[in-house]
């Protein structure tokens, strides 16, 4: 006997979009979010509950089942029936109306769904609950938003009309118009945000004081806090404040903590981890060295779309040393450390999902687009057809991610030139052959035991044989080359081949075979000619790093903006699309976007600019009444300190930190991830980072989800964090750090103490009543006892490390 | 219309009143938070009225790691019996094998069945505790899924996706009804795995942060240690501490005046305060030591077998009484062939059976006795099942095909059973439920619209069962 397998109910493992619309409930609604040019059919007027209806329960199983037939394109119609608009379903075609509205009964198409007139779908009959809603869609009078003549959007979508949408238009320039600028700007960034305050009607608050500022600029740029020395400096110093902050902004630039913190920000989009996570999860040991590259570009201010280039494509591009070559190979580290379940038994669709992840990764990373929905179908929102996305695929899918095996792996490749590793494979051998030999030979000699007399020449000559060979394996072990570290990267596949549409997602059900290529919106080239002999990696990533990609170099731009500011221009960084926020500022946006290009893609240049606005000095606050959500950015965004922030400034104030410079920092490879004991006082971006497991402050205060594109984290306010700043080993042990360190070196009364404290923590000086405060707090323990006084001191560090203001950068 | 996708910024002091406060606060809390959502009845991010009557008010889910086998257990098979050791056809599932076909050698159960309780549903002798319970449960036995190896299927079974970063079902639940509870978190999982999808299994996934289910204790360390990280302070003394926060209360009123009291920092004045409220309550609902020896009997705790599932049992029953609206224990361990996964020895199964026996039968009881389980859905059950032939001489392979789960209370039909797998139990055939049917139909009796629980992320809207899932109807009281 024979059992058939049984099939899936759905697809495994992809994940096809919810039709947002069905959530939806008003025409009105519905318009906002159709692309722009989407007209609703104007000669009826349905309900919108009726619309929902058609949108989430008609218009898919139509395009599931009938339009592969019965859709617009000429060639394809069958028995000259479309079924793409109301119009054209009661015109119908050769045999007839398909459907009478309002009379499921008299409608060919219910009769041919229920195989009686005709036998539609011909692939088998539909069940019945989507027969009913055929039934039940046709009682209800049709309703339809389709308008007759119009490409069905999910068939084709008008590339010409989506091309109007703001990111897809190319980046241009535009001068702020501004009244009366000089009374406050004192940049063009400032005039393009004056601008926006002054339609709003607003007015940008007062700058902050120094203290506020050479915090802010510290925890922005190294994510470290001023020494009280550093404070002093900069509050005392009689110079302008535009040059001040210009000199200090520059020595941080140039300091190594500045690649700490803000390739830290990248490795949160890079979606960095330092294991699989997932099923089985695989542990990553050379991931660091993707880590460490971050760093070590930021801090070389390596250009932009260089740095795409790399970790796009890293391993094609040409190098001059093998050293260059090294850190290209590394970079595309990138695309092969992402959240894959190695486990996953279908490694064909193992496969395609390594690739989906690759797309959905380098879309939100770099251009801002969420190309994973166009997976199943043209996508609802954004104009990336199917065609597109499987286009992009064909790309991934002739790049060698995974090595296969029950449990698959990942692409190692050596960071040696090939003649070392062909020399340290010839000595491998050589080694493996001349040991073998002794071991034959050391078990014959042990047979041979106990030697008659005619025996003992040959076996004086097998003892000889052996001595010689063991001297000589010694010898060659001495002669070891070092041995071939390696990276973990991608590379491209032996056999170049053009990939199938997967008909909605399914990597069993093929469609047509699509030529590789790019997202046709934002591609100007008529016609796309991939390398018959080679992925097309390269191509994509000189396509997307190039000033002509509209997304680029604005979503770039967004990102570091955000970092500056708390929230970006637009702010969706990740989302760029229909979806996404419209930017708040385009004007600026476009400025910046196109200062970075001129510029060289040089982040530094980038950062310097934006922190030298006087923008960047006003004081935080509520936003103001006309500008709820601070569009114009007339306050400083208050925002929450990360998670690294936090525990590295604590590590920093209680003089625990270890300021080794990267390599790998998992203590131990073991087998699972979860259960690991992170035991180091290194910065916060050298924590071993896991998909499994996370030192339990980051994941407390909202560390990057290690599985996503992070290009917002989020900022909570949880019962948790109070729990742990109150109770947890790490912040009172730091405190008996901090007052043994800082009894140690502060000299003074108390009320002189106390405001060193506030320095070295908060980075600001006391007021009398918090002095005061602090000096009834020690006054209330023995001031005779040591260990009383440091308890009390390690109390006040402990309640400051747990203090609101502690918490933000104001 | 532009819908920010990351919810940065979402939590504005009033939702976080609503979510941290009601979630975590207090009792004088609870009427603050009725008043806002009245007043933010605009708002759907924060759903805390259920979508329609709801059956059940919370979830106790039994999770069975490994697959126990539906063949062995609840499914009884006369037909596997009488064809003990022939051979059938077989399409490989697995690397190596998929689409190949290949002979395998039915194995009967090892146990024999009889009928229990009114329903007359058959048990095998592995339960015999829970067969005195049959009357209240709801048998499916006609369950499938997807993935073959743990990982994808028990990431499927808790995320509804394989491989894809989903939110766990826990996660779903409290984003849509919120949490009822005033000192604890809404979703709580008691010493889970941490492999085999590991915390992603009790993951938000891109829901918010608050909706992450809070793990207490890990799979293969004693339940009698789990707590919260961070709920108790080791290394202070009561006055110490009382004294420290005495201090920090008074400087942070000090910095919220300083800086006009924005709501930021008023949310985190009060995110203290419920931490307090939390340290005072959270320990007492772990302690077990005012329950009577009657009860802790009645949960095994006080047999060697069964005394740490016991309390597994035990502590659910406590977190349900606290009003945790979704509650998983674990019956899982750390290796590569967990606990119920017995590709040889099937008879290690007794083992198993005897360590959650009795632990299972005293909570169905327990929560009967205190007339909870009328509004607690409880949930039983593995990734998937076993195969009806053998693996090796003695054992049998993952069956993602075909499997039985129970549930009880909660609005489901008492002494009922639903579906029937092929007459060896190896497919699903009849009345079959997919795991994604499962999960619309565990929302359903919670109130909530499986297509309409949705999220917004990444510029689409996702949700639990994906595009597919239907309500089984047929199982609902």
């Amino acid at each position: 006997m024979s059992h058939d397998r049984q099939p899936a109910s759905t697809i495994s493992g992809v994940s096809p979009c919810v039709l947002l619309l069905a959530t939806l409930s008003g025409v009105l609604l519905l318009n906002a979010f159709l692309p722009t040019g989407y007209v609703l059919a104007q000669d009826l007027t349905f309900k919108p509950s009726e619309i929902e209806f058609f949108e989430s329960k008609v218009r898919p199983l139509l395009i599931q089942h009938c339009l592969e037939c019965h859709g617009a394109k000429e060639s394809k119609v069958r028995g000259g029936l479309r079924l793409t608009s109301r119009a054209e379903m009661i015109k119908g075609g050769d045999s007839g109306a398909a459907i009478v509205p309002g009379k499921p009964d008299e409608s060919m198409l219910i009769e041919s769904v229920h195989y009686d007139l005709y036998e539609m779908p011909p692939t088998g009959k539909l069940p019945e609950d989507k027969i009913a809603i055929l039934e039940k869609w046709i009682e209800m009078g049709a309703p339809d938003p389709r308008n007759p003549g119009e490409p069905d959007k999910t068939e084709a979508i008008d590339l010409e009309q989506a091309k109007k949408f703001w990111a897809f238009q190319p980046i241009t320039s535009r001068s702020p118009v501004v009244e009366d600028e000089k009374a406050w700007a004192t940049t063009e960034i400032d005039r393009y945000l004056l601008e926006s305050m002054q339609k709003r009607k607003v007015y940008p608050l007062a700058d902050a004081d120094r203290y506020t500022l050479v915090r802010r600029v510290y925890l922005t740029l190294i994510g470290l806090p001023p020494s009280p020395d550093q404070i002093e400096d900069f509050v005392s110093s009689g110079n302008a404040i535009e040059d001040d902050l210009a000199v200090l902004i520059d020595d941080l630039l140039a300091s190594k903590q500045y690649g700490e913190r803000w390739g830290r920000h990248w490795l949160d989009v890079a979606r960095f981890a330092e294991s699989s996570g997932g099923g089985r999860s695989l542990m990553f040991p050379l991931a660091w060295r993707y880590r460490d590259y971050v760093i070590d570009s930021f801090n070389a201010d390596k250009p932009f779309d260089k740095f795409i280039r790399e970790q796009i494509a890293g391993d094609l591009l040409s190098f001059d040393s093998q050293s260059q070559r090294n850190q290209q190979v590394v970079a595309t580290g990138f695309l092969a450390l992402g959240p894959t379940n190695y486990e996953q038994q279908d490694k064909e669709l193992l496969r395609m999902e390594v690739v989906d992840e690759q797309i959905d990764t380098v879309g939100r990373a770099f251009l801002g687009m969420t190309l994973g929905c166009a997976r199943c179908h043209d996508h609802k929102f954004d104009p990336i057809p199917t065609r597109d996305y499987y286009a992009l695929a064909g790309i991934f899918k002739n790049t060698k991610t995974l090595v296969p095996g029950n449990v698959s792996g990942y692409v190692k490749t050596a960071l040696e030139s090939d003649q070392t590793v062909k020399e340290f494979a010839a000595h491998k051998k050589q080694l493996a052959t001349l040991t073998k030999r002794l071991n034959e030979l050391k078990k014959k000699s042990k047979q041979q035991k106990p030697a008659t007399d005619d025996k003992k020449s040959e076996a004086n000559s097998l003892d000889d044989e052996i001595e010689e060979l063991s001297g000589k394996i010694k010898e060659l072990r001495k002669k070891a080359p070092a041995p071939i570290e390696y990276a973990m990267s991608v590379t491209e596949e032996k056999k170049i081949v053009d990939g199938h549409i997967h008909i909605r997602g399914d990597v069993r059900n093929l469609g047509p075979v699509v030529p590789r290529g790019f997202i046709s919106i934002v591609d100007n080239a008529s016609e796309r000619k991939l390398p018959a002999n080679k992925s097309g990696r390269l191509e994509l990533a000189d396509w997307i790093a190039s000033p002509e990609n509209p997304l680029t170099a604005r979503v770039y731009v967004n990102r570091v903006w955000r970092h500056i500011f708390g929230t970006g221009l637009v702010a969706t960084p990740d989302n760029f699309g229909q979806m996404g926020r419209r930017p708040s500022n385009p004007a600026l946006l476009d400025y910046l976007a196109m200062e970075f290009v001129e510029g060289g893609w040089s982040t530094k240049k980038l950062i310097r600019q934006i922190m030298l606005s006087r923008a960047f000095r006003i004081k935080a606050g509520p936003p103001p009444v006309g500008d709820s959500t601070n569009e114009s950015f007339s306050v400083y965004n208050r925002r929450r300190v990360e998670a690294e922030i936090l525990r590295d400034s604590v590590l920093a104030i209680s003089g625990q930190l270890k300021t080794e410079r990267g390599g790998l920092t998992i203590r131990k490879i073991t087998q699972y991830d979860l259960g690991y004991k992170f035991d180091t006082n290194r910065r916060s971006v050298y924590v071993p980072a896991f998909r499994n497991s996370m030192l339990d402050l980051f994941e407390v205060f909202d560390m990057a989800n290690p599985n996503l594109v992070v290009g917002n984290r989020n900022s909570s306010t949880l019962p948790t964090q109070a729990l742990f700043l109150m109770n947890s080993p790490f912040v009172i042990e730091q405190s008996k750090h901090a007052t043994k360190k800082f009894l140690s070196e502060a000299n003074g009364d108390n009320s002189t103490l106390i405001q060193q404290a506030y320095l070295r923590v908060l980075n600001r000086l006391p007021s009398d009543q918090e002095t005061q405060l602090a000096i009834d707090y020690l006054n209330s323990y023995s001031e005779d006892s040591s260990p009383d006084k440091h308890q009390a001191w390690a109390g006040i560090f402990h309640s400051l490390f747990a203090s609101l203001e502690f918490r933000y950068i104001n | 219309m532009n819908i920010d996708d990351q919810n940065t910024h979402w939590i504005n002091r009033r939702q976080l009143l609503r979510s941290g406060a009601c979630g975590f606060g207090s009792l004088a809390m609870t009427g603050m938070c009725n008043t806002l959502a009245a007043d933010d009845s605009q708002d759907n991010l924060l759903r805390r009225q259920p979508m329609f009557a709801p059956r059940a008010k919370r979830v106790i889910f039994i999770f069975m790691q490994g697959g126990p086998s539906h063949i062995d257990t609840f499914d009884y098979k006369p037909e596997l019996v009488k064809r003990d050791g022939v051979e059938i056809d077989f399409t490989g599932v697995r690397f190596g094998t998929f689409g190949k076909e290949s002979k395998r050698k039915l194995l009967k159960p090892l146990w024999s069945f009889k009928q229990y309780g009114e329903c007359g549903q058959d048990v095998s002798t592995l339960f015999p505790c829970m067969a005195e319970h049959v009357d209240k449960m709801c048998m499916i036995k006609s369950m499938h899924t997807e993935g073959v190896a743990h990982g994808p299927s028990t990431l499927f079974l808790h995320t509804g996706a394989t491989n894809l970063v989903r939110p766990s079902i826990g996660s779903w639940i409290t984003y849509g009804l919120g949490t009822e509870n005033q000192n604890v978190p809404g979703f709580v999982t008691l010493n889970p795995s941490a492999s085999k999808g590991g915390p992603r299994n009790y993951s938000n996934a891109f829901l918010p942060t608050i909706f992450q289910g809070t793990a207490i204790g890990r799979a293969g360390q004693p339940t009698v240690n789990s707590t919260i990280h961070n709920i108790q302070n080791k290394l202070l003394s009561g006055e110490e501490q009382g004294r420290r926060l005495a201090l920090l209360n008074k400087m942070n009123q000090i910095q919220s005046q300083r800086l006009n009291r924005e709501d930021p920092l008023e949310a985190t004045i009060k995110s203290f305060e419920l931490a307090f409220r939390m340290q005072t309550h959270a320990p007492g609902l772990m302690d077990t030591g005012q329950e009577t020896d009657q009860t802790l009997r009645m949960y095994g705790i006080d047999q060697k077998e069964t005394e740490d599932f016991g309390r597994q049992c035990l502590l659910a029953r406590r977190l349900a009484e606290a009003d945790v609206r979704y509650i998983q224990i674990n019956y899982a361990d750390e290796s590569t062939n967990p606990r119920w996964d017995q590709h040889s020895k099937m008879h290690l199964h007794a083992k198993h059976a005897k360590a959650v026996d009795k632990p299972v039968a005293g909570l169905l009881q327990d929560l009967e006795q205190r007339g909870m389980l009328e509004d607690t859905l409880v949930w039983w059950g593995g990734e998937f099942g076993r195969t009806p032939f053998a693996q090796g001489k003695d054992g049998r392979d993952h069956n993602p095909r075909g499997f039985t789960v129970w549930l009880a209370g909660g609005g489901v039909k008492p002494g009922y059973s639903h579906g029937e797998t092929d007459e060896l139990g190896h497919y699903a055939v009849s009345g079959k439920v997919h795991m994604h049917d499962l999960h619309a139909t565990v929302l359903h009796l919670l109130g909530l619209d499986h297509e309409k629980l949705t999220y917004r992320y990444a510029g689409r809207d996702f949700r639990l069962t994906d595009v597919a899932g239907r309500v089984v109807k047929e199982i609902i009281a």
